[in-house]
């Protein structure tokens, strides 16, 4: 069965606060990035998609059904967690998958990303980055349909970011569907499809060539861009100095 | 090293002490053949106190498994390490109702219980909506749960005052004891705890998600909310039964789930199996040693877990802060 997301009409209101505003979005690709200034949504509708976050109105379609009922489909990946402080790496990985009735072994899927020098590790004693990677594993290790990730690229070093993105590439031939929040432009340019987000409105939508250009940055972060062509990628850049 | 070996010593090691509980007493004590035979057929007298150590060594028993259920799976509803059923004051609001109930002369095993499992359930909700007033922290639950706490002992000891000459029974009664516990007290609380264990390995799945805290839970189709609230009643009811079997014994709750999680790790259906194990080898250790050490005299049984329990909780507390969670 082919999978979809669609919103359609989401609103989401906080403490009186209007967070998401009619909210229309349909997504079928495999890799759909978020973007956005700080409080423009994006984590609010990575929560929606999951069915953490109920909406004030509006309706969420995830493979069919409701998106409560969608969980055995979904790994959601936090941007940051803590627990319990003697809970080991394979404790996180297997905690991943307490609902999933063929699930990867912790340790295979360590080995999948990469990292299986981190098994036997408590959790709390590892880097940031290092949290994230396993994270990622215990999602994996769901064997999911949808994978929702917030700002999987923070606290990765350079060579992680690298090995995420090739993991995140291979999940989605696989035919996994990623939808990730993202705060480093250049990295949606990994992604087929982009969604631009600001004070909970959908203000660009569509592939990352067409939709990131210098001004719609320029717009939403009130910051001066500059664009730099690295071979045949066209880069958009904070203008520092 | 595989779980099954890491049980091993707690199960060897909870089996000497059932032995022991029976061969141990301030009137007598058996070496292992004098009791072998005496259960085999021995003389009236050794026999009937045999029959009350074993009374007494399942109610210290029950006590310590009850206690160790309740810390852990309150530890993981409420993702706060230090969280204990005695620190909470759910064991203190669970006494103080059975204890209203009981001097105003209500002579109703049934009634005892209900009473005893309001004023839990009450005192945790209390404690919750205090702490959630300054965020809802690893410290300030604590921090609530001491202060109303030490409100409910105070006003505790003040109707126990008024009892006149079983003022010496209920002081200590309200510090633990099991020496003196009804038989149908004893039946019943087991039946309680053993119906709660039961719930709460029903639960396992959702409380190894919680692990990952009540947004990744929530994403993975547990509802938190709901989970949260049955557990937190049954947390209530387990101490509620404890509380007539011993008054509030305090610490276990806490000890228990810690050292298993030392041993084994965070994965819940460990934990669960290991701490009932290493909560009744506390219960049934530190009532042994309360008859030894006593002279004849019935220590209480909070006098020995909280020597093991108030350094513990200091350390955790130090530990915790280390890694950020305060």
């Amino acid at each position: 069965m082919k999978c979809s997301i669609k919103l359609e009409g989401v609103s989401v209101k906080l403490d009186g606060r209007l967070v998401l505003r009619d909210i229309n979005l349909e997504i079928n690709s495999s890799i759909t990035a978020i973007i956005g200034p700080n409080g423009a949504g994006k984590t609010t509708l990575l929560r929606v998609i999951a069915g953490i976050v109920k909406p004030t109105s509006g309706y969420v379609n995830v493979c069919g059904m409701k998106a409560s009922r969608a969980s055995k489909l979904i790994a959601y990946v936090p941007a940051y967690l803590q627990v319990d402080p003697y809970a080991t790496v394979e404790d996180v990985i297997k905690a991943y998958t307490y609902d999933i009735v063929n699930p990867i072994d912790p340790i295979e899927a360590l080995e999948y990303i990469g990292y299986s020098s981190l098994a036997g590790r408590r959790f709390n004693t590892l880097s940031g980055g290092e949290h994230k990677l396993v994270l990622l594993a215990g999602a994996l290790a769901r064997r999911p349909r949808i994978l929702l990730l917030d700002e999987p690229y923070s606290h990765l070093d350079l060579a992680n970011q690298y090995k995420l993105s090739l993991i995140l590439r291979r999940e989605a031939e696989k035919g996994t569907i990623i939808v990730s929040t993202i705060h480093e432009p250049y990295y949606a340019n990994i992604a087929n499809n982009l969604v631009v987000m600001s004070s909970g409105l959908i203000v660009a939508y569509g592939a990352p060539s067409i939709v990131l250009s210098r001004e719609l940055l320029e717009k939403i972060y009130g910051v001066e861009m500059i664009e730099v062509l690295v071979e045949s990628n066209n880069l958009i850049l904070p203008k520092l100095f | 090293m595989g779980f099954t070996s890491k049980i091993l010593f707690p199960i060897i090691f909870l089996l000497i002490l059932f032995i022991l509980s029976l061969s141990i007493g301030s009137y007598k004590v058996y070496n292992p053949v004098e009791l072998a035979s005496i259960l085999l057929g021995g003389d009236s007298i050794d026999k009937a106190i045999i029959h009350y150590r074993f009374w007494r060594t399942i109610s210290a028993l029950i006590v310590g498994l009850g206690l160790a259920i309740s810390g852990l799976t309150i530890q993981r509803i409420l993702n706060n390490p230090l969280a204990d059923p005695y620190i909470l004051g759910v064991s203190s609001g669970s006494a103080l109702a059975y204890l209203i109930v009981l001097t105003l002369g209500y002579n109703n095993l049934l009634l005892w219980h209900v009473a005893s499992f309001t004023g839990g359930l009450a005192t945790y909700a209390l404690v919750v909506s205090i702490a959630t007033l300054y965020g809802l922290s690893s410290l300030s639950i604590i921090v609530a749960g001491v202060s109303i706490t030490y409100l409910l002992t105070g006003i505790t000891v003040i109707i126990i005052s008024t009892l006149g000459p079983q003022v010496p029974f209920a002081l200590g009664w309200l510090f633990g004891s099991v020496a003196f516990t009804p038989r149908d007290i004893i039946i019943t609380s087991t039946l309680i705890v053993s119906f709660s264990l039961v719930i709460i390995a029903y639960y396992r799945g959702y409380l190894t998600s919680l692990l990952l805290g009540e947004e990744v839970s929530e994403a993975h189709g547990v509802n938190v909310r709901l989970l949260r609230l049955i557990l937190s009643a049954l947390v209530a009811l387990i101490v509620s039964a404890l509380v007539a079997v011993s008054g509030p014994v305090g610490f276990i709750g806490l000890a228990a789930p810690w050292l298993s999680r030392f041993i084994v790790g965070a994965d819940f259906t460990r934990l669960l199996i290991l701490s009932a194990i290493i909560g009744s080898c506390i219960g049934l250790g530190s009532d042994i040693v309360v008859r030894i050490i006593g002279g004849g005299v019935e220590l209480p049984l909070t006098s020995i877990t909280s020597i093991i329990g108030a350094p513990l909780l200091v350390y955790l507390s130090i530990k915790s802060r280390s890694v950020g969670r305060l």
